[in-house]
């Protein structure tokens, strides 16, 4: 049995910390890893209900579920900041970035608690892939909430949209990774692929300033 | 090969190539409903994919949660989203006429359960349809002539819910039938969303 409440504890509470010290974007880029985490841990405990309820078996619950659950504990904390506070489009993506950090950065974590440390090669590949999947979610939300949506009811569809989007993806990535083979392999590559895309694409589009109308 | 997965794969990759075109085309032309046209697209594509990986690795299609159905449905939100921006700076007149159509619309999802059988997934799908379908018959009324993204729009609709009652009936997928028409049917007039949205954008 992982103890996965004594584990965000154990991991929030010196980033908790930090935040009397920090000052203003470090600050906040800071918290919404530590939501991030959150939203993780609340994410297992809504999965695991659901798992439970529909009584699957883990590679489902894998498949089916977590990609569902997960991506919408994610949004919450991203919704809550887009709407209550309305920050400008700058902050929005950051924020999306962190939350999707601290998310992979917390699984990471449970995983090896769960699985053991040993095999390098694996956990270099397995951190790599998990943290690129969160990543593209977080990039695609906070991008497209902040530059393509942000208008009214635009901003509710857009929300929407980019939420179904993201859970596809993740599901596509739990699907693969639990597959065999050469499955496997295109699942754990694949978010990196989209990572190295979206980087050359803001490569290029350096100093230039894309607005659409 | 089953036929299902020939019809799968062809609608993932005509709706993947149409989604890359329309990237391209929204950063060429600063354009708002390209993109988001292409995050339909994408949408679109990426529930058949997962439908399609999920046939082909474990062999059956999924059986407890609705991933590929809330990426379908995500489509339509994109879809709502480009109605939006063209209301944007009007508003949609009452019409009792559009509205006695959303409903039927709406009924007609609701009896059929489109994208069920959980009232939460049909529910939605029904008040979008409803909502898309006011907006379009909206839109072409406020306009008075044949706009071809709205026609489109309501002619894939019709098709995506004639797709979901055609599927109570076909136990067999291995072989071309109707459900497979009607589904290659519906990504071709997908892809007519792209230049008719072209068309109207054009000066």
């Amino acid at each position: 049995m992982t103890y996965i409440e004594n584990i965000f504890l154990c991991l929030a509470v010196p980033m908790l910390l930090s935040q009397l010290f920090t000052p203003g974007s470090t600050r906040r880029f800071t918290l919404f890893v530590v939501l991030g985490m959150a939203a993780c841990l609340l994410s297992a405990y809504v999965s695991s209900f659901f798992m439970g309820r529909h009584q699957s078996d883990v590679v489902t619950t894998a498949i089916e579920i977590a990609p569902v659950c997960e991506e919408i504990m994610k949004l919450l904390p991203l919704l809550l900041y887009f709407l209550i506070f309305e920050p400008d489009s700058h902050s929005l993506t950051p924020a999306a970035i962190g939350i999707a950090v601290g998310f992979a950065t917390f699984e990471n974590v449970c995983y090896l608690t769960e699985n053991g440390a040993g095999n390098f090669f694996f956990l270099l590949i397995r951190g790599m892939s998990a943290g690129a999947l969160h990543l593209v979610c977080g990039i695609l939300t906070g991008l497209a909430l902040a530059y393509v949506f942000r208008r009214p009811w635009l901003s509710l569809t857009g929300t929407i949209g980019i939420l179904g989007v993201c859970m596809v993806l993740h599901g596509i990535y739990n699907l693969l990774i639990t597959a065999d083979g050469l499955w496997r392999m295109l699942g754990y590559f694949f978010p990196s692929a989209i990572i190295v895309v979206l980087f050359v694409v803001r490569l290029l589009h350096r100093g230039l300033h894309t607005t659409f109308h | 090969m089953s036929f299902e997965i020939i019809d799968n794969l062809f609608q993932v990759l005509v709706l993947g190539c149409m989604a890359v075109l329309s990237f391209v085309l929204a950063f060429r032309r600063h354009s708002r409903s390209c993109l988001i046209l292409a995050f339909g697209y994408a949408s679109f594509m990426m529930g058949t994919l997962y439908y399609l990986l999920h046939l082909v690795i474990m062999g059956y299609g999924p059986q407890i949660f609705y991933v590929a159905e809330c990426s379908w449905m995500a489509s339509y939100f994109f879809f709502i989203s480009l109605e939006i921006l063209y209301w944007e700076t009007l508003r949609p007149p009452f019409s009792p006429a559009a509205l006695a159509a959303a409903l039927s619309v709406a009924g007609i999802v609701l009896l059929a359960q489109v994208f069920g059988p959980s009232p939460l997934m049909y529910g939605t799908v029904a008040f979008t349809f409803g909502g898309l379908t006011y907006l379009c018959l909206s839109a072409l009324r406020e306009e008075k002539r044949p706009r071809l993204y709205e026609l489109s729009l309501l002619w894939e609709m019709a098709l995506q819910i004639l797709l979901f009652v055609v599927s109570g009936y076909i136990r067999d997928y291995t072989h071309f039938n109707l459900y497979h028409f009607v589904d290659i049917l519906l990504t071709l007039s997908l892809v007519g969303f792209l230049p008719h949205v072209l068309h109207e954008e054009a000066p």
